[in-house]
This record gives structure tokens, C-alpha cells and sequence, in this order.
């Protein structure tokens, strides 16, 4: 991949990287963003084990995006502190219903667990078929499928408690 | 608040994708990203090579769509200026209503596949579909289950349409890569298209021809309401025929999955405010129309629009690569494309397009596309034997049935577990939530992988290379090998307890590895992993069981608890469900994750428990030799209890 193919790939795939970030990471735009150049270049570095026989460059991109929030999870890393940590939702509050509807799930897909938080995201808000999204976790077709019905499941069931 | 259902949360959950990075961010991230990767390029000829290999799979396969939607991109997002020599030209300066009224009459006038900006191949059946799966081939876009819509905001002033495109490329081709591979490829294009009034019915077949006329593709489809029939053919020994039954609209059954919203939830559309985004959509955002020439007595608008492409792009992500002038960052590969088409004024039909690079000329001339259209109002039988199928050879036949689809599955599944005589575990108190055997799924894709016969495929050297391509491309290997060798069937259990949501899943596998060499597959090099005897009830007997305690370091992150829900287990780590992790805020955390394994007349079962007591489980195997009865209903109260939540299971599609 040379450096244009590269710029190319951002150019196409930040939004969806940058959406799977902010909504892994509390919904913070701050560390959302930081952490998507940051995948990017790291994307840039790795570029030689991208192996287009095995993913796609989207699911590729996604899996280091995965990986990174990960890393972030088991690695507490000294830039984020805590106010970082706040999430924008409390200073986006909006009047009409559909926001204040669009808050509550919001909210209430923070309340996921990590792997149920990425299944609905990569599947429903970013539309990454299930196939997708099983090559990105790891897991075969079957249990990513199980698994994405759980999340909603579940999601339902906070949404509507 | 009134309850939301599955249908509602999943609408709402991709509105999410409104989320977008600050314009500030993207320039300044772009920036560095550019800067970064121009000076840190050392292994750049590696991975471009892995990049072209990639590229050549999926361009080759791609190229017949993509030259379509190039064609017709080009064709009905700008303007159309024909130097004619002789001709008499006025210039326009049309009011914004004034031109949008002449928009309007265009897109009324012109058929669906001349116009539509992001359609991805000539087999297209949404044309809304803007994503890769627009560029899919025919079995994946027929196989839907629910009759595709067809029809725009605008809508159709005709009933049936021929097209014919013929691409020339101009003298500035060589000089920006991305349209010189599009455009090389089918340059020629045939369509046929009718729709009922209401376009209900529907018949399309589409053609492409290599430059020196030999057949590239040909789809051909007749769809109501509630089935269709499509054709496929490559030039080989066989073409597919595809009949797909759709489910019913509306029928209120089991079944029945389709989402008809209430009135509350219907959204009130702006009638005005979405013509003008088709117009958009289908002429650019700076399309203008500058003239009226008159040739050989006819009248024709002149319409000019630009946009910016980089002419090195990789052919793949050509799709979603053009971008308005205004919003392009700057690289240094970018290159204005200017586009004008000729519209003639009586029919409103596009009659020509011709793309240059950077500014009108002839030597800046990229492609040329002439358009042939013939329109009229006719039924359909007059045109009945333009969507016949027309080769002579074998017709194999392919069918989807979406009418009893949650019946044909439950029946799969039962057959399945008949067959193989698997021993499932039930557990008491506990409701079977899903189950799959993963023998359907490969089954279905290995019924319809006729992409790789090479008989599809006219013989001789063309065709081994079409062939070739095919073989090539990535995404059918890897859609089958990552699951096909796992677990045999795959249970999820579950019950509310209050607000407490308990579930088990527990994957039978049947395989020749150690439970140890099993458990790897699901404990993801831990830190630490420990291996304890333990025991389950089963049949009211104690059988001896393994527990595997993997555990994970990290650092601690946060004290937000918002992270962590309190009590609630949350990892990514682990591949089978959430393993357990506790909210940890100081120093050096760890995390665990636990799997039972135990084994049982042959079989191994994997069992990860989700806020449920190990101690509370009292499993009884059943099998459909001694519990046919038992094991039907837990599957009919399955599908009953998520007809609800889950929509049918998709077939796994071909790519």
C-alpha cells in the first residue's frame, strides 16, 4: 500500500473508525478522535501484515481499531484522565424528543458490556454484516450471530426497563 | 415511555451514525496521516504488491459493475457539452426553480439505470443500495426476502425503457488512471426495463459486451411482489436460474417479519426538500444548466458539473471516491473532472456525456458516452420477449424461499440435530433463546458457489481468465473458512430474574481435540489460565466437568463507573460471550474469564455462564431419537419468544 492508497483508505473509512471508537470509548469525541489518528498511523506501520486474502481493508482497519480500544482497556494510559473520561452526552442534551430519544439509547448502550457495545455497533450502527463483524472479533459466523442477537436482546430489555 | 421494539432500536441505532469527527480533526488527522506515510514509506513496494494482488481479484470481478457505474455516474451526475461545429448555442441563466423543474422532467424521463448515481452493477435491484453490496453480484441482490422496492420520489413518466451505452475513450485517458481502468473494461451497455404502474411488476436484463464484442455479463429478472426469477449467465456451458420467493408484506403471522410502521412512527417526508435531494443526488451539488444548443434541428440543455477524483485511486474505492470540488482536500493526485452532459429539450433524455480533466477540451477529452434511449407506455405484453431468457444452454436452477422461511429453518435445524443424532443439554428453569447448526450455513453456501465452476465460463483462454478472477477473489474464501470447522451446534439459554438478564451458552462440538487444546480456542492466551475439577447434574447425575479460569492483566483505566457498570461483567477479551471482569480503578487489575467443558457420549460441550450461578444449573440431555417432542418445542417457543427481536436468519451470502 503506498502513501496515496493510504490517504485514500482514511479518506474513506475515518467516520466509520472514528464512530466505532467514540462509541467503544464512552462516547467522548476527545479521545475518540485522538485515538483514530492514532489507529491510523498504526494502521500505516502494520501495513506490510495486512493480508487482503484474509480481510478486507475495512474489516482490517476495524480490527486494529478493536485492538486499540482493547489496549486501552488493559492498559491505562497516562493522557486519558479522568475528566477526559466524561462523555459528551451530558453537554449534547437537546429539547426535542427524537435527541432525548437518541441520548437514551445512547446512554443505555453504554451499559453494555464491551463485547455486547461493539456487536451492536459494528452491526447496527455501522452495518458491517455479521460475516464482518465475525472476521474483526475473532469469532466464527454462528457465534457472532448468537452473540449480536444477545446484544439486542439485551439492549431491549435496558432500553425498555 | 412507550416501549420501543427490536424494529425501533435498530432504526434509532443507525440514525447513531450521525457521529462524526470534527472537520478540524479530519483536516488536521488527514494532514498528518499525509505527512507521516510520504515520509515514513520504507516497505511501501512490499504491501503495494500485497495491495495490487488484492486489487487484481477484485478489480477483475468488479470491473464489469464498475464500468456500468462509472457509465452511468458519469452519465447523470454532470453536464453534457457537445462541441458540434455549426451549431447554434445560447447561453442560460436559469432561476434555481427554473433548472430544478428541468431536473425534475430529467430524472421522469430517463430510466432508472441511466440515471441512478449509485448503482454498482448492471444486475442492481435496489437502487438505492449505496454501499459495497451494491456492487455484489446477481444471487446475493435476488436474495433477499422481501421484494426489493424499486421507484423514485420523482417517479417514471414511462413503463418500458431500452438503453444502450457505448463508451469512447478520449485523448487524455492514460493521463488519470482510475478512469482508464474503469472505462476499459464492457465498454458497451444494454438494458431493458419495464415496471407496472405501480411497480409492483418489474423486468430488467441487463447485458455488457468487451470491447471487441464478445459477452461479458448478462442478468436477466422478472419480479412481482411476490417472487422472483432471475437469470444469470457468464458464456459458459450453463447459466443460473434463480427463483426467489418473498415473504408476505404483511401477514401478521410468526412469519412474518417485515416491519410495517405504525402511524406514530411514520416520519412525515418533505415532498419538495426530497425531490431536491434526488436532483442532487443524481446531478451533483453544482450542476448547472449554462445552455441550449441546437444541432441538426434538435434542441438540447447543456449541463456542466464538476467534481474532484484522485487518479490514482485504487480502483476498488472508486464507488465512494467522488466528492464535491468544495470539499475535497487538496492532494496532490487530485484532479478536477469536468462533465457535461446534452439533454435533449423536448424528451428531456440524455443523449451524450463526455468527461474531461480538468477543463473542456478535446485533448483533455477522458470518455465519451453515447446514450440510446427508447421509452413508451406500453403494457407488458407488448414487450413480453425483451425479458425472455435468450442462450440455448442448460438453465440450472437455484431457489430461495422466504414464504415459510422461519419453517424451513426450524425444519433444518430439526433434520439436522435427526441426522446427526447431537445430544443437546436443556437446562432446567432456563429457555432455549437460539440455536444453529453451523452444516446448514455450508451447506446453503456450497449449493450455490457456481461462481466457481469453471464451466460458468465461456472455454478458451477468456474464460480461464474470467474464471481466474473469480477464484481470486478474496471474500468468498474467507466467508467460509473462519466458521466452518467450529462447533456443531451452538445453545444460548436464558431467563430474567428481575433486572437481571442470566444466560448460558454452551457450543457442542465434536472434534478429536484434548479439552485443553478446545479450550484454547475460547481462553485467548491468558495471563494465567487454571484448570479445576468440578461437576455438573445431568440427568440427575453427577458428571465430572473442568473448569477453566482464564485470567487477564491490565492497568486499571478509570473510576468512572460508567465503564464499568457496576457488577456487570465487561471484556473484549474472550471469544464466546462477555467473559467476567470487575471494575478495578487502582493499580494493576485483572479480569477472569471462565469456561466449563465436560464431555458426553462423544460429544464436548463448552459452557460460559453470564451472571448465572454455576451451582444453579441442572442440565438433562436430550436427543431427537428419545425427545423428538420436547426438542420441537423448545425450538417452536424459541422462534415464537424471538419472532419478536430477531429477524429470520439471513442465507449466508456468496461474498
Amino acid at each position: 500500500m503506498d502513501a496515496d492508497e493510504f490517504i485514500t483508505a482514511f479518506d474513506n473509512y475515518h467516520e466509520s473508525i472514528y464512530r466505532f471508537v467514540y462509541y467503544r470509548l464512552n462516547q467522548n469525541k476527545q479521545i475518540a478522535e485522538d485515538l483514530t489518528s492514532d489507529i491510523f498511523l498504526k494502521a500505516w506501520e502494520k501495513r506490510k501484515k495486512f493480508n487482503p486474502a484474509k480481510s478486507s481493508l475495512k474489516t482490517w482497519l476495524y480490527t486494529i481499531a478493536r485492538n486499540s480500544v482493547i489496549d486501552i482497556y488493559r492498559k491505562k494510559k497516562k493522557e486519558i484522565n479522568i475528566e477526559d473520561i466524561n462523555s459528551d452526552l451530558i453537554f449534547s442534551e437537546e429539547v426535542n424528543e427524537n435527541n432525548n430519544l437518541m441520548n437514551f439509547l445512547k446512554a443505555k448502550l453504554k451499559l453494555l458490556n464491551e463485547s455486547e457495545q461493539e456487536l451492536i455497533i459494528l452491526h447496527y450502527i455501522e452495518e458491517l454484516e455479521i460475516k464482518e463483524v465475525a472476521v474483526i472479533i475473532g469469532k466464527n459466523y454462528s457465534a457472532t450471530k448468537v452473540a449480536i442477537n444477545r446484544a439486542l436482546n439485551k439492549l431491549k430489555i435496558l432500553v425498555n426497563k | 415511555m412507550k416501549e420501543l421494539s427490536s424494529e425501533k432500536i435498530e432504526d434509532k441505532l443507525k440514525e447513531l451514525r450521525n457521529q462524526k469527527p470534527s472537520s478540524e480533526w479530519v483536516n488536521n488527522a488527514r494532514s498528518e496521516i499525509y505527512t507521516f506515510t510520504k515520509t515514513n514509506s520504507s516497505s511501501q513496494k512490499i504491501l503495494f504488491f500485497n495491495i495490487l494482488s488484492m486489487l487484481k481479484g477484485r478489480k477483475k470481478f468488479l470491473i464489469p459493475a464498475l464500468l456500468l457505474f462509472f457509465t452511468i455516474v458519469v452519465a447523470s451526475s454532470g453536464l453534457l457539452l457537445y462541441y458540434f461545429f455549426g451549431s447554434q448555442k445560447k447561453d442560460l441563466n436559469l432561476s434555481y426553480e427554473e433548472q430544478q423543474e428541468i431536473f425534475k422532467n430529467i430524472l421522469k424521463n430517463n430510466s432508472n439505470n441511466i440515471l441512478a448515481k449509485n448503482v454498482g452493477n448492471t444486475n442492481a435491484q435496489n437502487l438505492s443500495a449505496t454501499d459495497e453490496s451494491a456492487s455484489r453480484d446477481s444471487v446475493a441482490s435476488s436474495a433477499k426476502m422481501s421484494a426489493p422496492a424499486y421507484g423514485g420520489i420523482v417517479g417514471s413518466e414511462y413503463s418500458y425503457y431500452y438503453n444502450k451505452t457505448e463508451t469512447r475513450r478520449g485523448n487524455a485517458i492514460s493521463l488519470c488512471k482510475a478512469i482508464d481502468e474503469t472505462s476499459s473494461y464492457s465498454p458497451s451497455y444494454e438494458s431493458y426495463q419495464y415496471h407496472n404502474s405501480d411497480w409492483t411488476e418489474n423486468h430488467e436484463k441487463s447485458i455488457t459486451y468487451s470491447a471487441e464484442g464478445e459477452l461479458d455479463s448478462y442478468y436477466l429478472s422478472n419480479q412481482t411482489s411476490d417472487s422472483s426469477t432471475s437469470y444469470e449467465y457468464r458464456g459458459g456451458s450453463f447459466a443460473i436460474k434463480t427463483i426467489t420467493y418473498y415473504q408476505a408484506a404483511t401477514s401478521g403471522s410468526v412469519d412474518d417479519l417485515n416491519v410495517v410502521p405504525n402511524a406514530e412512527d411514520r416520519v412525515e417526508i418533505n415532498v419538495d426538500e426530497s425531490v431536491n435531494n434526488e436532483i442532487t443526488n443524481y446531478f451533483g451539488s453544482d450542476a448547472k444548466i449554462t445552455s441550449e444548443v441546437t444541432e441538426n434541428g434538435k434542441t438540447y440543455y447543456v449541463i456542466e458539473h464538476s467534481y474532484v477524483q484522485d487518479c490514482n485511486q485504487p480502483f476498488y474505492i472508486l464507488l465512494d471516491s467522488r466528492v464535491p470540488v468544495a470539499e475535497q482536500e487538496s492532494s496532490p493526485d487530485n484532479k478536477t473532472i469536468v462533465v457535461e452532459e446534452w439533454v435533449e429539450k423536448d424528451t428531456f433524455q440524455l443523449r451524450r456525456s463526455k468527461t474531461y480533466l480538468e477543463s473542456i477540451s478535446e485533448d483533455n477529452l477522458l470518455t465519451e458516452i453515447v446514450f440510446t434511449t427508447e421509452m413508451s407506455n406500453v403494457s407488458f405484453s407488448e414487450v413480453a420477449d425483451k425479458f425472455n431468457f435468450d442462450y440455448g444452454v442448460e438453465i440450472k436452477e437455484q431457489v430461495n424461499d422466504y414464504r415459510n422461511y422461519v419453517e424451513n429453518e426450524k425444519q433444518d435445524i430439526v433434520s439436522y440435530l435427526t441426522e446427526e443424532n447431537v445430544q443437546l443439554l436443556f437446562i432446567d428453569g432456563l429457555t432455549l433463546d437460539n440455536i444453529y447448526a453451523s452444516k446448514i450455513w455450508t451447506d446453503r453456501i456450497n449449493s450455490t458457489n457456481y461462481y466457481l465452476d469453471r464451466n460458468f465460463y465461456p472455454s478458451g483462454e477468456r474464460g480461464d481468465k474470467m474464471y481466474e478472477e473469480m477464484t481470486q477473489f478474496s471474500r468468498f474464501d474467507s466467508s467460509t473458512e473462519a466458521w466452518y470447522d467450529e462447533a456443531l451446534v451452538i445453545t444460548n439459554f436464558s431467563k430474567l430474574v428481575g433486572d437481571i438478564y442470566q444466560s448460558v451458552g454452551i457450543n457442542i462440538h465434536q472434534s478429536n481435540k484434548s479439552a485443553d487444546d478446545l479450550l484454547k480456542n475460547y481462553t485467548y492466551n491468558p495471563d494465567n489460565l487454571e484448570v479445576a475439577d468440578v461437576s455438573f447434574m445431568v440427568n440427575g447425575v453427577a458428571v465430572a466437568a473442568k473448569k477453566y479460569t482464564a485470567t487477564y492483566s491490565y492497568e486499571s483505566m478509570t473510576t468512572d463507573e460508567i465503564y464499568y457498570k457496576e457488577g456487570e461483567a465487561s471484556s473484549s477479551v474472550g471469544t464466546m460471550i462477555a467473559p467476567d471482569i470487575a471494575p478495578c480503578t487502582e493499580g494493576t487489575c485483572t479480569s477472569t474469564s471462565s469456561f466449563y467443558y465436560l464431555e458426553l457420549n462423544g460429544f464436548q460441550y463448552v459452557i460460559q455462564l453470564y451472571e448465572t450461578d454455576e451451582a444453579s444449573l441442572i442440565f438433562t440431555s436430550k436427543t431427537m431419537q428419545s425427545d423428538s417432542e420436547f426438542i420441537r418445542s423448545a425450538i417452536e417457543e424459541m422462534y415464537t419468544k424471538r419472532s419478536d427481536v430477531v429477524k429470520p436468519t439471513e442465507p449466508m451470502p456468496l461474498y
